[in-house]
């Protein structure tokens, strides 16, 4: 916490000076001080500059984001000030643009809109709106307004014309947003706020998914699948709820239909073919989507040479190109979104496809692109100011014009223009006599392109990233390790159990934890020790082998190591002194947190004996000191300082660790364990949270000789991330305790032991024979990895251990053929140093290091021969690894989890391995394994790509090693690598094309 | 839109059903709003989402302006942005009480991850990224006057205002927060770019929380 204690005067009136915020009399102090001291103007040059930095650096203006503002107008203009209701801005009087206001409410999305659908869709707009004779008039009356603007032949130009003569207002939110930064899609956001526009203005609009979702993948491009499975299944239930409305429409549509159709003769064919055309996806997108109705309506025989025409058109133009038609199905299919059926003006009818269409002559005129758009490969927003997209008239690019022309907007009976200006798509409506345009369509398709893009560039490899780094970037868990190029693996140990603890909650309360919650030695380390613990050394070290239970290959096997420290009899431990930080916020009144903590107080209290003391400070909104050091025989002072803690206020976590850590000072002696305890059901709210600080001050007083555990109690919150840190810093454990019966695992088992420590900065490394094993993987302990280098470094930071504490690591291995039965596979080297104590020289440091040869000889025949310790290992590692969707584990078969788990259970008698068994039920009934195998295309797609990058890598730097290139497999590797993309870049379009229907 | 109209107007013709108008208000003010919000809540996407709720604060129910500044544009926006501010900062504190809070760490996090292999790692400027990180670790307060001083272009009168310190702690806090900011920009002070000037990964560095990586 910044308190001014160490004021300086001087300086601040300096700031304050430069800043413009001193009175006369200061300013003049100020300068006269400057001229006395050449230090203080070096300090005056110096906060100027950093100063201009700050301002320089921010001097691009922050705003929202776009999606972030459309949603801030839409609340605010339909919010419920009583005040906000009006007509509606001018400009949607137009009967016009409330005939656009409602397909567009019919039809769902907003993106959508107007876009794809083309003729389709307008042609579903007399449909959509009961008032439709005055609109038609509007239209034209607009299209002519359109038309006496600009020159016909020179369509790409229309806009800026249009601009220049006034007749066209651009929508003030798109012209006034700024330039967007490089790389973001900014424009194509801006249709979404034209649905927001439509909904200020009254117009019901269901939330568009796709700019929900567009806003979700701007923040995180990495969320993708997820989001789609949600979305997908709402797409389902929008597509049931649709249909009866669509059907109610078919006659008037068909109606409408002959009277449009009267104009044009092959108008639908081209769209109809399209989509025919357009990949059996679409169809099987319909289809599952229960939409088969619609599906059936636009069946329609189709001239041949519009199909190869189109066909040949789709081929030339590839993905970034294609014409929007594409979407002409899917528009359909999920228009009116729900409960978007609110829309006025009987808008419920979708816009249909097919015969029935109404459509004007979408595609007559419609000329094959022969240069592609330049913004398919500009990269930058559509809208970007110098232009990046080429506009030439269309004759001279032999027709980069595909939509509408302007004469022909004009024959038609709508105002929907199809403009090629900087590859968009207008809609044009009508505002008091002016036009306003709006860009759709093209936006989607670069927004997929930009998005694709920025997925690609982030899986790539990465300048000096080795095989290994990228395996773990891409799918957080290690991977297997070719022995020959590392045979090295080294890790620091961990006794943490938090986050068993906390996938067990979840589970019981019937989620799934995520990935990141879910650490596989914590899962290992919960459970109880196996192993016999040395008698007079400080650790044995243990190693099991047998072939592997998972992986899917009969040829791999599972080599345990195991750690145990010595257990330290009472009477041979140092004297405690134990300081409790006791959180009495008002959260801890729920649940009885606090009667839980006192209990564990109490229970602990009873473990400690003679020479232990202990100390209470209590914190809510201030800390306050409830019992100094004392004796723990004076139980009756200890009880009455315990019993009346009450929980009122909020949670100044840092006040109580300072008054804590005080405290503890006035015990710290040699020879005394000196130890803070934190207990707390959570974040630390009020009072400074800056964890940096918190956590310098902890290490600080760790330095001298304070260890620090933490203990979450509650924690409906399920935040254990400050809670650990605390204790990672302070070298201590944290638990987490929800029943008494956690509470008395915690601080009767685990807790006493892990404050007598054996050993800090306890470090594995285990050195395999590149000879034996081919290739090795370390199950869990990814966070937990120190650089093969460092494993002699005593200067680097790792766990601690305490009494009778075990550790177990698992490793899966591809041996190599070798007839040496005595050959030793690796060696597993152990170093720690003597744990610090209080006031200890610095420099003195007292390292061990231990090793242990792991022979072929050991491997016994099968898994079910193995120790009931080492068959409880893998099954709880298997747990953890089917839990944290391991890409190891994808093809692992959960039955045979279950199996071997009740076969273990019937042999060992281990409440808690009971307790796991129940676990791996309930996240097998959760669904888990289906998540596992993930049926999404785009998700397998990407998964594909990430796992090809991946071989590449490896291929890369195999073949740098042997400087021995293989120049066609080379390109079979760009080839793949090119098809995989375009089909990504295909599913993410169509992705984003699914959204809105 | 450029004409230039006072905030009060922009206010009135809100409430007469001009939803522009209301977009024009959260463009002049978003800026330095979402600064403070940002210097609060650290890097992330929070910062944004409250801003976005003063802003329909703002809707819902807009302060009086105090009858001596009507009339007087630069009052008026001084005034309506100090309310603003004001209610952006509660805000942030609720949400840093807020237990979803660290859901919001952890999704930051990820997408902090996400983005160094984007656009903005490959083209952000060294120098930006060097205020930037320096101000994140300046503590809250101190990063929170410079934010409103420097950026917002408060007076110490209105900072204090705002965050309900003294003037007096408030000119302390610019004061050790500039040098705090100066020293760890020496040498881009120097003219020379910081070494490396590329985000770092989360989770790799010291101290962070385990977990939050993969």
């Amino acid at each position: 916490m910044s308190t001014p204690q160490d004021h300086d005067r001087t300086h601040e009136l300096l700031c304050a000076w430069i800043l413009g915020e001193t009175s006369e009399e200061e300013a003049r102090e100020v300068q006269a001080a400057l001229e006395a001291s050449p230090e203080l103007r070096a300090e005056r040059e110096r906060l100027e500059g950093t100063i201009g930095l700050m301002r320089d650096a921010y001097s691009g203006e922050a705003r929202l984001s776009d999606g972030a503002m459309a949603h801030l107008l839409r609340q605010a203009g339909g919010g419920a000030a009583p005040a906000i209701r009006r007509p509606g801005p001018g400009w949607v009087h137009s009967p016009f643009l409330r005939a656009a206001a409602a397909v567009i409410a019919v039809a769902g999305g907003v993106t959508w809109i107007v876009t794809g659908g083309r003729g389709d869709r307008i042609g579903g707009i007399p449909v959509a709106t009961a008032p439709a004779e005055g609109v038609w008039e509007e239209g034209q009356e607009l299209n002519a307004e359109a038309r006496r603007g600009i020159a016909p032949d020179s369509p790409a130009d229309s806009s800026e014309e249009l601009l220049k003569s006034g007749a066209l207002v651009p929508d003030p939110l798109v012209a006034d947003a700024e330039e967007p930064p490089a790389g973001r899609p900014i424009a194509a956001l801006e249709a979404p706020e034209f649905g927001d526009r439509l909904r200020a203005d009254g117009t019901e609009l269901e939330r568009d998914s796709a700019q929900q979702y567009y806003e979700e993948l701007l923040r995180d491009p990495k969320d993708l699948p997820a989001f789609r499975a949600q979305s997908v299944a709402g797409l389902d239930e929008a597509g049931r709820k649709n249909s009866p409305e669509g059907a109610a429409s078919e006659s008037q549509a068909a109606r409408l239909g002959q009277r449009a159709q009267a104009g044009g003769e092959d108008t639908f064919l081209g769209r109809e073919e399209y989509k025919k055309d357009s990949d059996d996806k679409v169809h099987a997108k319909l289809e599952e989507r229960g939409a088969g109705s619609v599906a059936g309506q636009t069946g329609k025989a189709v001239d041949p040479p519009a199909r190869d025409r189109l066909k040949r058109d789709r081929l030339n133009h590839q993905l970034a190109v294609t014409p929007p038609p594409v979407a002409a199905g899917e528009t359909v299919v999920g228009g009116g979104r729900g409960p978007g059926d609110s829309a006025p003006g009987g808008a419920r009818a979708r816009a249909p496809a097919g015969p029935a269409s109404p459509g004007p002559k979408a595609h007559t005129r419609r000329k094959e692109l022969t240069t592609p758009p330049s913004a398919g490969t500009g990269g930058v927003g559509v809208k970007g100011p110098e232009g990046e997209v080429e506009r030439r008239p269309a004759e001279e690019t032999g027709g980069r014009y595909y939509g509408e022309s302007l004469d022909e907007l004009e024959r038609n009976d709508f105002g929907f223009f199809f403009d090629d200006d900087r590859d968009g798509v207008s809609l044009f409506g009508r505002r008091g006599g002016r036009l306003i345009r709006h860009h759709t369509e093209h936006e989607l398709r670069e927004l997929a392109r930009l998005y694709s893009d920025r997925r690609f560039q982030w899986c790539r490899r990465r300048p000096q990233e080795t095989p290994r780094d990228m395996f773990f970037r891409f799918w957080g868990d290690n991977p297997f390790e070719d022995a020959r190029r590392d045979s090295q693996s080294t890790f620091s140990v961990d006794v943490d159990t938090a986050s068993y603890a906390l996938a067990r909650r979840y589970l019981n309360e019937g989620h799934l934890p995520t990935k990141q919650q879910v650490r596989t030695e914590e899962f290992l380390n919960y459970f109880d020790a196996d192993l016999p613990a040395p008698l007079e050394e400080t650790f044995a070290l243990h190693t099991e082998l047998a072939p592997s239970l998972f992986g899917g290959r009969a040829d791999r096997w599972m080599l345990r190591v195991g750690l145990r420290g010595r257990e330290v009899p009472r009477e041979e431990r140092l004297p405690f002194a134990l300081t409790f930080v006791v959180d009495t916020s008002g959260s801890m009144r729920e649940n009885n947190r606090l009667e839980l903590v006192k209990h564990s107080m109490r229970l602990l209290v009873s473990q400690l004996g003679e020479g232990d003391r202990i100390a209470i400070v209590a914190y809510s909104n201030e800390a306050r000191l409830v019992l100094p050091m004392t004796p723990v025989e004076q139980g009756g002072v200890i009880e009455a300082a315990i019993h009346p803690l009450r929980p009122n206020g909020s949670t100044n976590a840092e006040a109580g660790l300072r008054l804590g850590y005080e405290l503890a000072l006035t015990a710290l002696e040699t020879g005394v364990h000196n130890r803070v305890v934190f207990l707390s059901d959570g974040v630390a709210n009020v009072g400074q949270t800056d964890q940096d600080r918190i956590n310098s001050q902890i290490s600080r007083h760790r330095e001298r000789g304070i260890y620090l555990n933490t203990i979450g109690v509650g924690m409906n919150n399920h935040n254990d991330v400050f809670l650990e840190q605390l204790a990672d810093k302070g070298d201590g454990v944290c638990d987490y305790v929800d029943t008494p019966e956690a509470a008395r695992r915690a601080i009767v088992e685990r807790f006493t032991s892990a404050m007598i420590p054996i050993a800090s900065d306890v470090k594995v490394q285990v050195d395999f024979d590149a000879t034996q094993v081919a290739r090795y993987r370390l199950l869990g302990y990814e966070n937990r990895a120190i650089a093969d280098k460092d494993f002699r470094n005593d200067a680097v930071d790792a766990g601690e251990l305490g009494s009778g504490h075990q550790v177990v690591a698992l490793y899966e291995l591809e041996l190599l053929a070798n007839d040496d039965p005595a050959g030793s596979l690796a060696t597993v080297r152990v170093r720690w140093k003597a744990p610090k104590v209080a006031r200890q020289d610095p420099l003195e440091v007292d390292v061990t290091e231990i090793e242990h040869a792991v022979l072929r000889a050991q491997g016994v025949v099968a898994f079910g021969s193995a120790s009931p310790g080492y068959r409880r290992s893998v099954l709880v590692a298997q747990f953890a690894e089917f839990l944290r969707r391991s890409e190891h584990a994808r093809l692992d078969s959960f039955a045979l989890l279950e199996e071997e788990a009740t076969r273990l259970a019937g042999e060992i008698r281990d409440p808690d391995f009971d307790e796991f068994r129940g676990l791996v039920k309930k996240a097998f009934g959760l669904g888990l394994q289906l998540e596992l195998l993930g049926r999404d295309q785009l998700r397998l797609t990407l998964e594909e790509y990430k796992r090809y990058l991946y071989l590449r890598a490896q291929i890369e730097t195999i073949d740098e090693l042997r400087q021995k290139f293989d120049n066609d497999r080379l390109q079979r590797i760009r080839d793949r690598n090119d098809e995989l993309e375009d089909l990504i870049r295909d599913l993410i379009y169509e992705d984003l094309k699914g959204r809105n229907g | 839109m450029t004409e230039v109209t006072s905030d009060a107007e922009l206010l009135a013709r809100y409430r007469a059903g001009q939803t522009e108008a209301f977009a024009t208000l959260v463009r002049t003010h978003q800026g330095p709003l979402l600064r403070h919000a940002q210097g609060l809540l650290g890097p992330g996407s929070a910062h944004e989402d409250t801003v976005q709720e003063a802003f329909l604060r703002l809707a819902q129910s807009s302060p009086d302006l105090p009858p001596e500044v009507v009339g007087d544009p630069a009052a008026e926006h001084a005034q309506l942005s100090s309310w603003l501010h004001k209610v952006t900062r509660n805000l942030c504190m609720d949400v840093l009480r807020s237990e979803s809070r660290r859901r919001r760490r952890e999704r930051d996090v990820a997408s902090r991850e996400a983005a160094t292999g984007g656009h903005d790692a490959v083209d952000a400027a060294d120098t930006r990224v060097a205020v930037e990180q320096s101000l994140d670790r300046l503590p809250g307060d101190q990063c929170e006057v410079l934010v409103l001083r420097l950026l917002g272009e408060k007076s110490y009168k209105e900072i204090a205002e705002i965050t309900g310190k003294k003037i007096g702690t408030v000119g302390w806090l610019v004061s050790v927060g500039l040098k705090a900011l100066s020293a760890e920009l020496a040498p881009l002070l120097a003219g020379r770019r910081v070494p490396g000037g590329e985000i770092s990964e989360p989770g790799m560095g010291f101290g962070l929380v385990r977990g939050e990586l993969s």
